[in-house]
């Protein structure tokens, strides 16, 4: 079966090459006004049916014969370039596009029709600008929260930013910003993201038909890119929130040639709450985020870019009395640094080099009368990746490359005065990951199109290694230039799993490693779609269906405790998981009304030997319908409006049934058990939310202002946090103590007033 | 003074998340049979059985219980080494079947049968006693030597079962499995510490069990520790009942063992 991938493969590429032409045109695509490197323009020659679309680092290359020939360059929201071109020897051409005036609004970065035109499915550009214009809880902006309107991502509970994609389980997500993975991507026990808008230029989301140049988790993939910094003149916004403020500022140090961003974000609950705290007790919560970015190009063929990432969440208390005196503090949080080097060998072969270190890390410190102790626990990687990007013919785009990391997993360290704890240290666990990939992009002709994909994972940890190879393979035919039909077939492997001891994020979630008891998880996924665009792509519409079948997928034993456990590989059970369903779409891209409508079908399922007598039950996120619609309507410059509407089934519950005594060694001599009758069995009440928001835009001389109104949850819907049994609960109507299931809401209307501003 | 006013609002914002209690939409709960009998070698059999009730509309009281007592099935045990049976009568005092004049006493290694029919309904089960084990010595272990005021532990050694798998309970807390390692010499470690130095005196008693048995006790544990708690998993019991709820398990306890620290 290898070798007759490896013969396609090998085939398409030879083909396509012997019937090469001379010269190359090649270069960078950028915003004129801000430098940024634009990821997914298209160059296309009309009178050859040929084209290339920039990479993630806004290079192209086009080769072709020694002709004169029309190009015509695009992207989703500027203005397109035509060239006209005399091709007699290899060409470099770095073109500027200008933004669309202001009024003509859209929504999306990438070029319009791309979605029918790739040979690529399963995969959404996340628009940046919804991030901004949809209302949001808190006024708070948050990335995560959009992506769970998108057809085929689930959301968590209720205000949780977290994310199911496909039927997959929360760590089956890879998170990377600036290709640095982020482990714990939330804030405030996963209600926020760590993704400050203001500093992020792309997002990718890949939920099925991955590209060989991803792997390491079964179920989706988010690139984040940040942005680069505008190296034509000083820009700054920023805002000022009910809970945060934030300010990020961009600019050139050299003219056209070195560029920074920098920004940051931080929460004042702290603040506030202080001068309520009783005299002699200190106490505060926040949580902050700085990003920063440079940017150097060297030469034409040479590029640098550093970029970092730092944010953490920090609760603490103290408390004093007479001879005595209590601090505990407990932090969590992110670090990560990129470092990047892009250079073009060729007009046909570009390179990118990255370094990265990342970092996650939970600590709890106790002081106790100048004795201190310290729990800490996390993850550091090391590591570094070659991408190389090579345009043999207009026909081929080949992606290759490697990366090595290094990671150190800290299950638990435990510092302090020796006997003060009541648990020990757990083995710090040295983790090797590598993969090597090559993926061809190839265009057969103007009906069929592929993309065909292998990669080969390799993880050793304590003598276990794990060799794998992942196929993935994308087809398009194109019925016309409006609609395409895609179907797609990936294997992903998974070695590292996160351990969580609830439903909600928390910091003392651990991440383990694969190893000669936890064997990696794998998943198999199919899809098939039709895409369609109307009105000169002012409407993009699909439909999509799929099938994954996850093997080695970990629960754990009921009861084990996952933080100070150094046994914890012996306390999971491995099963098996299969989701399928039905996505549907429709986007409206430009004009006074833009926005999309999603929905989702679906089935998820898992089976464990061990658990539900061995029977399959639905996933907690099993929800059947999952319907969410957002728009936005830009009334004049001044004013607009948008909303987001959701509704979904609820999540599943297991819930007790009934109950009975057995006989037991307590004073009454027996126990009551609780018949929880099938796992996962009851659903909870469905979840929906209507949020409003509305925008006063001024546009001064030197700055724009902006003030803006957030209604979240409009018509204060009690939807589910959590439910819980409460076995005492007191019914105050019939003045009796009864078993009941007890619903948490915690969010009613919430109306916000923010202020933004930009220069 | 505006600072005061944000955040008053805020908390009035966020304390409004209310607490409400939700009806199930869960249909209705039919009643079962539940069994639960632990032979163990040396004891005479004793079986409950009893109704299971719905959940929501349990009352915690002495009449709750005795109401739901089954007190005219017909309960058959039969020892399948030596082919023997029993039909067990009900016992007021006991609350339970228990053995009559042909009793026979669990025996380790042998195969056991339950057989109970009740108002037209069958159920089944069956459970193999476990071989006793004996602790082979116990050591007293002194920690963190470094320290003024240490720490002691027991170590207790036994023989492992071979086959099996088989769970292993000192003085009844969790269990050990000897899965890939039967037959071996195995260790416990006491739970519990203990900070005052020799001389000490302790009791130990180990019990072998049997998986089933073992995971029923495990998870009724669990589920009773977590009880009330909103984020903890729910364990659920899995007995070995063929057309009912709970267990027909089997506990070897081994000879109690006095361990004098001097």
């Amino acid at each position: 079966m290898k070798r007759l991938f490896g013969s396609v493969f090998l085939f398409f590429v030879f083909v396509s090459v012997v019937s090469a032409q001379k010269y190359t045109i090649s270069g960078y695509i950028k915003d004129a006004a801000t430098g940024e490197v634009l990821i997914g323009a298209s160059l296309y020659v009309p009178k050859l049916k040929v084209g290339a679309v920039t990479n993630a680092y806004g290079f192209y290359s086009l080769t072709l014969n020694a002709d004169s020939v029309g190009l015509a360059i695009r992207f989703m929201g500027y203005k397109p370039v035509f060239k006209k071109i005399d091709l007699r020897k290899d060409i470099e051409l770095n073109v500027g596009l200008q933004t669309l005036e202001l009024g003509e609004v859209v929504i999306t970065g990438s070029k319009a029709s791309e979605n029918v035109e790739k040979p690529q499915m399963g995969v959404i550009d996340v628009p940046i600008t919804s991030v901004k214009e949809l209302p949001a809880i808190f006024g708070e902006k948050d990335l995560f929260k959009v992506l769970q309107l998108l057809p085929g991502v689930q959301s968590g509970s209720e205000g949780s930013a977290g994310f199911y994609v496909r039927g997959g389980g929360a760590d089956e997500n890879l998170i990377l910003l600036d290709e640095a993975v982020i482990y714990n991507p939330f804030h405030m026990a996963g209600f926020f993201s760590i993704f400050n808008g203001d500093a992020i230029k792309s997002v990718d989301l890949y939920k099925g038909g991955f590209p060989a140049q991803y792997g390491g988790r079964l179920s989706s993939i988010i690139d984040v890119s940040m942005k680069d910094g505008n190296d034509q003149g000083f820009h700054g916004e920023g805002g000022i929130g009910l809970i945060s403020s934030r300010l990020m500022l961009e600019g050139p140090i050299v003219k056209n040639k070195v560029s920074f961003m920098v920004s940051a974000r931080r929460t004042y609950l702290d603040v506030l709450i202080k001068p309520f705290l009783p005299v002699g007790t200190e106490a505060a919560y926040y949580f902050y985020d700085l990003n920063a970015k440079v940017n150097y190009i060297i030469s034409d063929k040479d590029r640098v870019y550093l970029s970092g990432y730092m944010g953490a969440d920090v609760l603490s208390t103290s408390f004093s009395s007479p001879g005595d005196t209590t601090g505990i503090g407990v932090s969590w949080g992110n670090s990560s640094a990129t470092a990047r080097w892009n250079h073009v060998f060729s007009p046909k072969l570009f390179a990118n080099t990255t370094m990265i270190y990342d970092d996650y890390n939970f600590s709890i410190n106790e002081q106790m009368n100048n004795q201190e102790a310290k729990i800490q626990s996390g993850i550091q990687d090391i590591g570094g990746k070659i991408d190389f990007d090579w345009f043999p013919s207009p026909l081929n785009h080949v992606k290759f490359g490697a990366t090595y990391t290094y990671s150190e997993f800290i299950p638990s360290l435990v510092q302090g005065p020796a006997g003060s704890l009541g648990f020990a240290n757990e083995q710090t666990k040295y983790v090797h990951n590598a993969a090597g990939y090559i993926n061809d992009e190839y265009t057969y002709s103007e009906k069929w199109s592929f993309n065909i994909g292998l990669r080969a994972p390799y993880f050793d940890y304590k003598q276990t290694t794990y060799i794998e190879v992942e196929p993935r393979f994308t087809a398009k035919y194109a019925l016309n230039k409006t609609t395409s039909l895609k179907a797609s077939y990936a294997m992903m492997y998974q070695n590292i799993h996160l351990l969580s001891s609830t439903s909600i994020s928390l910091p003392t979630d651990i991440w383990i490693p694969s190893s000669n008891i936890v064997k990696p998880e794998q998943s198999q996924q199919v899809s098939a779609g039709i895409f369609k665009n109307f009105l000169d792509n002012a409407f993009e519409t699909s439909a999509e269906v799929y099938y994954k079948k996850s093997n080695n997928v970990i629960e754990y034993q009921p009861g084990t405790d996952i933080f100070f456990n150094p046994d914890i590989d012996n306390a999971l059970y491995f099963g098996q998981g299969w989701s399928y369903g039905l996505e549907l779409f429709i986007k409206k891209n430009v004009g006074k009304f833009t926005g999309w409508l999603g929905y989702t079908l679906s089935w998820a399922n898992l089976q464990f030997d061990q658990l539900n007598n061995g029977d399959p039950f639905p996933a907690t996120y099993d929800r059947r319908h999952d319907f969410s619609i957002t728009g936005i309507y830009n009334f004049n410059k001044n004013w607009s409006f948008s909303t987001v509407f959701i509704y979904e089934t609820g999540s599943s519950l297991t819930v007790p049934l009934g109950t009975y005594n057995v006989p037991w060694n307590t004073n009454s001599g027996y126990i009551q058990v609780l018949d929880y009758g099938a796992m996962n069995a009851y659903k909870l009440p469905p979840y929906n939310r209507l949020d409003i928001g509305i925008k006063y835009t001024k546009q001064h001389k030197r700055y724009q202002d902006e003030w803006r109104l957030d209604i979240y949850n409009a018509y204060s819907r009690e939807n589910p946090y959590f439910v819980f049994i409460d076995p005492n609960y007191y019914d105050a109507n019939a003045n009796i103590v009864k078993s009941a299931a007890v619903q948490i809401s915690i969010f009613p209307i919430i109306p916000t007033v923010s202020y933004n501003f930009k220069f | 003074m505006k600072k005061v006013y944000l955040f008053i609002i805020l908390l009035c914002l966020v304390s409004y998340g209310c607490e409400k209690n939700i009806s199930l939409n869960i249909a209705k709960y039919d009643s079962q049979i539940v069994v639960y009998c632990i032979m163990s070698p040396f004891s005479y059999p004793q079986v409950y059985l009893s109704h299971s009730q719905s959940y929501y509309s349990y009352a915690d009281t002495d009449s709750t219980l005795s109401n739901t007592i089954i007190q005219n099935a017909q309960v058959i045990i039969t020892d399948q080494a030596i082919n023997k049976t029993d039909t067990l009568h009900y016992d007021t005092f006991a609350q339970s079947y228990i053995m009559g004049p042909r009793a026979f006493n669990p025996t380790p290694g042998h195969h056991y049968a339950l057989k109970i029919n009740y108002q037209g309904k069958v159920l089944t089960s069956e459970t193999t006693v476990p071989m006793q084990v004996k602790i082979n010595h116990v050591d007293y272990v002194k920690l963190d030597t470094s320290q003024n005021n240490p720490d002691y532990e027991f170590h207790v050694f036994f023989n492992s079962v071979t086959g099996g798998p088989n769970y292993y309970s000192l003085n009844g807390e969790s269990f050990i499995s000897d899965n890939g390692v039967a037959g071996k010499q195995l260790e416990i470690i006491t739970n519990e510490r203990f900070r005052h130095p020799p001389p000490d005196t302790a009791y130990f008693a180990l019990s072998n069990m049997n998986k089933v048995t073992a995971d029923y006790f495990t998870n009724i544990n669990i589920q009773n520790q977590s009880a009330g708690d909103p984020f903890s998993q729910p364990a659920i019991v899995e007995g070995n009942i063929n057309g009912g709820l709970g267990i027909f398990g089997a506990n070897a306890p081994g000879p109690t063992l006095q361990v004098i620290v001097k």
